[in-house]
């Protein structure tokens, strides 16, 4: 492939360039390699969702238990902690969802030939980013009215002067940092881990194939332990993320619902 | 436009905007929230309404296990409070029994105290009456006897003249009225001079 | 059926993330008014010591925020 093009002509660490795969096309609507995962993605977690769905039975079979498992962490531990018993419902899907697609595309990152972690491409973050920001916006405006939602956002209790202040504040943080920093944090955490595993591999390869004598091959080896330790890093931070992403959005949620703060 | 073989071994020195790790590509960025859009809608559809149903199946499984537990729960906790009423009920009545035995046993030692009392008293009322009787008797014999010796001795002495009845009659009524007024002692003091003079 | 949901124990078991990751956003946004704000200044009295100024004030602000929404009230 090209990154092995790339180590022939002395070792060059790899960019960001790595993370432009196009596979179809060129430039804005280019079919891209975590397109294609993110195809894929879909095309797994459905069917396999439906079939257990459909063999449901009240004393969980080993492989219902495990989807149950995660099912139950994202509606109990997420959901009804964040937005509570009594409005929790109606975000079950939409919270499940955003797990499964994330922790899925993320895992994509240690998996031989996909290898590749969807959400390091900063297009699918804010794309999930859009839902959840019209999703907390609307419901908020819903419960309280749009001139309502604006006014409660400065919480009581504060000295007058400081008010506009905080509004300021408040409408950064609704409108500009929140959405921000869920697209960046899930993104980032992706493109920096794979970027690690790219130098520890492809560092390591350079070392055993191209090393000037046998203690740069032999210390290859080191390259490629951290490589296997990275690879078990990224699952932790895979499974974190997609865990951080739905607490933030339920959170959100929980925000726009709430009375008062 | 270039053919996908061309475009998969593309040089990665390939110029494009789009290799910027924050600018999101717009295909991406559609196909990302195509892919959401599809998958939310068969979650939403499809999954979550049998997950819930089975949520609940459980839920309402494990409640009913658990009623049947707190009801097994009850019955112990009633069963245990009936023994705690019997304990208490028996211990209740020892006591009463106990406290009944007590006054009863003081009630019976005081009534035998007061028998004992009342036939000590009477005993010793018998035996005052017994010794009254005993004396007043002889007094009275002691009296006879006194009379009579006085007479025998006063006759041996007087000889003769005092067996004129009417004259001996007289000396034994003197007599007998002054030993009436005088005490026993006195008696006894009259007696012994006349017994000592034989 | 439905509304009967078994309570956890733990009510507040996860929030405690949420709140930590949305601090880390007031934090930003306080950084991102008070730069603001303090570049305005500078421009007009031409000094660049509001920047610095801004910076502190809006970093205190969000800190004042966390505290008013998530130490206060709980």
């Amino acid at each position: 492939m090209r990154l092995r093009l790339a180590a022939g002509e002395g070792f060059s660490p790899p960019t960001t360039e790595f993370f432009w795969q196009p596979l179809v096309g060129d430039g804005a609507f280019a079919f891209t390699r975590p397109m294609l995962l993110m195809v894929l993605s879909v095309a797994v977690i459905a069917p396999v969702m439906v079939f257990v769905a459909k063999r449901m039975q009240v004393v969980p079979s080993k492989g219902q238990f495990l989807t149950e498992g995660t099912y139950n962490f994202v509606r109990n531990s997420v959901g009804k902690d964040m937005i509570g018993a009594k409005e929790f419902r109606p975000f079950i899907p939409l919270l499940f969802t955003q797990f499964l697609l994330i922790l899925v595309n993320n895992l994509f990152e240690i998996i031989p030939l996909l290898q590749f972690p969807t959400f390091s491409r900063i297009g699918f973050p804010v794309a999930l980013t859009l839902v959840v920001f019209a999703v907390y916006h609307v419901v908020g405006m819903r419960r309280h009215g749009v001139g309502g939602y604006f006014k409660r956002m400065v919480p009581p209790g504060v000295p007058g002067w400081i008010v506009p202040l905080i509004f300021f504040l408040e409408l950064i943080t609704y409108f500009v940092t929140r959405p921000v920093t869920l697209a960046l944090r899930l993104m980032a955490n992706m493109f920096a881990g794979t970027l690690l595993l790219v130098v520890f591999a492809l560092g390591g390869e350079y070392m055993l194939l191209e090393g000037s004598n046998l203690f740069v091959r032999v210390a290859s080896l080191g390259s490629f332990a951290l490589f296997v330790i990275m690879t078990f890093f990224e699952i932790l931070v895979g499974f974190l993320q997609a865990y951080v992403f739905v607490l933030l959005t339920a959170f959100y949620i929980a925000d726009s619902l709430a009375e008062e703060h | 436009m270039p053919n996908a073989l061309t475009a998969a071994v593309r040089a990665p020195e390939a110029e494009s905007v789009w290799t910027s790790p924050i600018l999101p590509q717009p295909g991406e960025l559609i196909v990302g929230l195509i892919a959401f859009g599809i998958l939310y809608w068969v979650i939403a559809k499809l999954v979550v309404p049998r997950f819930e149903e089975t949520y609940a199946q459980r839920t309402a499984a494990i409640e009913g296990g658990m009623e049947q537990a707190e009801k097994a729960q009850a019955e112990a906790e009633a069963a245990l409070r009936e023994y705690q009423a019997q304990l208490a009920e028996a211990r209740a009545e020892a006591g009463r029994i106990r406290e009944e035995a007590r006054s009863e046993g003081a009630a019976i030692l005081a009534e035998m105290r007061e028998k004992a009392s009342a036939d000590a008293a009477r005993i010793t009322e018998a035996a005052h009456k017994q010794i009254t009787a005993e004396r007043q008797q002889a007094v009275i014999q002691l009296r006879s006897e006194v009379g009579r010796l006085a007479t025998d001795l006063a006759s041996r002495i007087v000889g003769e003249s005092l067996q004129d009845d009417a004259r001996q009659q007289r000396v034994i009524e003197r007599f007998l009225s002054e030993l009436e007024t005088a005490d026993p002692n006195q008696v006894r003091t009259v007696a012994t001079p006349a017994t000592e003079g034989s | 059926m439905g509304d009967r949901e078994p309570q956890d124990d733990d009510q507040q078991g996860t929030r405690p993330h949420a709140v930590g990751w949305n601090a880390l956003s007031y934090m930003l946004s306080g950084l991102l008014l008070g730069v603001g704000v303090g570049w305005l200044l500078s421009r007009w009295l031409g000094t660049d010591l509001m920047m610095l100024v801004g910076l502190l004030g809006g970093m205190s602000l969000s800190m004042y925020v966390i505290w008013v929404r998530y130490v206060r009230e709980h």
